[in-house]
């Protein structure tokens, strides 16, 4: 409830959404990488197919030659050639 | 990897797990940083973790029952680690990074090129004390100073130049060239005898002739006269000719009847030195100075790099051979050799000419051979001799 109100009052002053604590960040780099930051683990994992869970579900990254090139507890950069990233939700 | 994660060194590892998503969960749980990640199948996977961590991802993998194989070591860390167990070849490799700078700035060889007459030595003599020497700083080498230098120090050169090629000074010298010195004949002059004896023939080419054939004539006397009455005045020139006649002489020779004659070689004695620049390093404890009875054999080599230039580094060997002495008579006392001698002694003191007669005569003395010899000669008796020209002040 304190954390919608807060991501409320930052909605309503226009303010950018990293500054909330723990919300995740993605770029893609190029089409060649990709970094998240505030993950909460790899949960599924291939050549193919990088599925990354964090706060809101699960981001499925799909392309070829994926590889896990650096996995700290904060962020996480995935290389290879990068096809699509989606968010599922659940 | 970056440069930092070289140097702080790193390992390559393969964890086995049943749930590999739960792994890497736990894995940055335990703030331990994973790179380079790879999965070989649903239950392998590589990466690559720190020194650091290693062992902490070890101890984690441990106590949740999964395993985890050391697959090999990355990073510079672990070679200069090894380095580290080898300190000679550590400093054997400062040491030649430490040459490999050092040395191009640094004149190791000196080398002349360009002269004949003058001598390479005092060349480098001179070189060295204005500074071109072995290990001189190349910065130090002024083509202007060490020209002034030479010129200054041998007359025979006209010019001096020196240029750097890598290691090697090259002193580059033009010698001057001396102009043939004209010979000032002087145009008056007679034809003398050289010695007392007859005359049998005379040529005479130029100049008037004071002497015939069958005339004694003494040492010193004029036998073509250089100067010619011609009635008003009195033509001066330089008098031409060839003037043959009959000598006679007598030599007396004496000979020892017994010799010495050195014999084999008893035994033999090495000496060694060694010659760094101009000084000599001797290894044995004596003076050096051998005996009489000694042969001397002198031999220095000198240490050369591959490329053909010689060091100023050298291996003295010195051997001596000793021989016996003993004491020969002439066989069958046959000093035919003895006149052979005397005869080639007579033709060396002739201008031209050959012995007609000769009249040798031995005789036995206090262990000597005494020879005279009677020879009767024909040989060429003229010598042209100069008239001194003295100017209007007598000097």
């Amino acid at each position: 409830m304190k954390k919608d109100l807060f991501e409320r009052v930052i909605m309503d002053a226009d303010l950018p959404g990293e500054v909330l604590p723990g919300q995740p960040l993605v770029e893609i780099v190029g089409g060649c990488r990709v970094i998240i930051e505030n993950h909460r683990g790899v949960v599924g994992y291939g050549c193919s197919e990088i599925c990354v869970k964090v706060k809101d579900g699960v981001y499925k990254i799909v392309g070829s030659d994926l590889v896990l090139s650096r996995m700290t507890k904060q962020q996480l950069v995935i290389s290879g050639m990068i096809d699509s990233v989606c968010l599922c939700r659940g | 990897m970056g440069l930092w994660k070289s140097l702080e060194g790193a390992f390559r590892v393969e964890i086995v797990s049943g749930d590999l998503s739960k792994t890497l969960t736990a894995i940055q749980n335990d703030n331990i940083t994973l790179s380079d990640i790879r999965f070989s199948d649903i239950l392998h996977m590589r990466a690559s973790v720190s020194r650091s961590q290693f062992s902490k991802l070890q101890k984690l993998l441990q106590k949740r029952g999964e395993e985890i194989n050391l697959l090999s070591s990355i990073g510079i860390y672990w070679p200069l680690v090894r380095l580290h167990r080898r300190p000679v070849l550590v400093i054997g490799i400062l040491l030649i990074l430490f040459l490999a700078i050092l040395l191009p700035t640094r004149v190791l060889f000196v080398e002349v090129e360009g002269n004949q007459a003058v001598a390479a030595r005092s060349i480098l003599e001179n070189a060295d004390a204005c500074g071109i020497r072995f290990f001189a700083s190349r910065r130090d080498v002024r083509s202007e100073k060490m020209k002034n230098a030479l010129l200054n120090a041998i007359p025979g050169l006209q010019w001096a130049g020196i240029n750097t090629k890598g290691c090697v000074a090259v002193i580059s010298v033009r010698e001057r060239t001396e102009k043939p010195e004209i010979e000032l004949v002087p145009q008056a002059g007679n034809v003398v005898a050289t010695k007392d004896g007859i005359v049998e023939e005379i040529t005479v080419l130029r100049g008037t002739p004071l002497c015939k054939a069958g005339q004694g004539v003494k040492k010193g006397q004029v036998l073509i006269s250089g100067y010619t009455d011609c009635g008003l005045l009195i033509k001066v020139q330089r008098a031409e000719g060839e003037v043959f006649g009959q000598t006679f002489h007598h030599i007396e020779a004496v000979t020892p009847t017994r010799f010495v004659q050195r014999g084999t070689a008893t035994r033999k004695k090495r000496k060694f030195m060694l010659r760094i620049g101009k000084n000599i390093i001797n290894f044995t404890k004596d003076s050096g100075i051998s005996d009489a009875e000694c042969v001397k054999m002198y031999e220095e080599e000198f240490l050369t790099l591959p490329g053909g230039f010689s060091l100023p580094i050298a291996l003295i060997t010195e051997t001596c051979t000793y021989t016996d002495f003993y004491g020969v008579d002439f066989q069958n006392n046959d000093f035919s050799w003895l006149e052979l001698s005397c005869e080639n002694y007579l033709k060396s003191t002739m201008i031209a000419g050959e012995v007609l007669q000769r009249k040798n005569l031995g005789a036995f003395g206090d262990e000597v051979y005494k020879l005279n010899g009677k020879y009767a000669c024909k040989e060429m008796l003229g010598q042209i001799r100069y008239e001194e020209i003295i100017n209007h002040y007598g000097s």
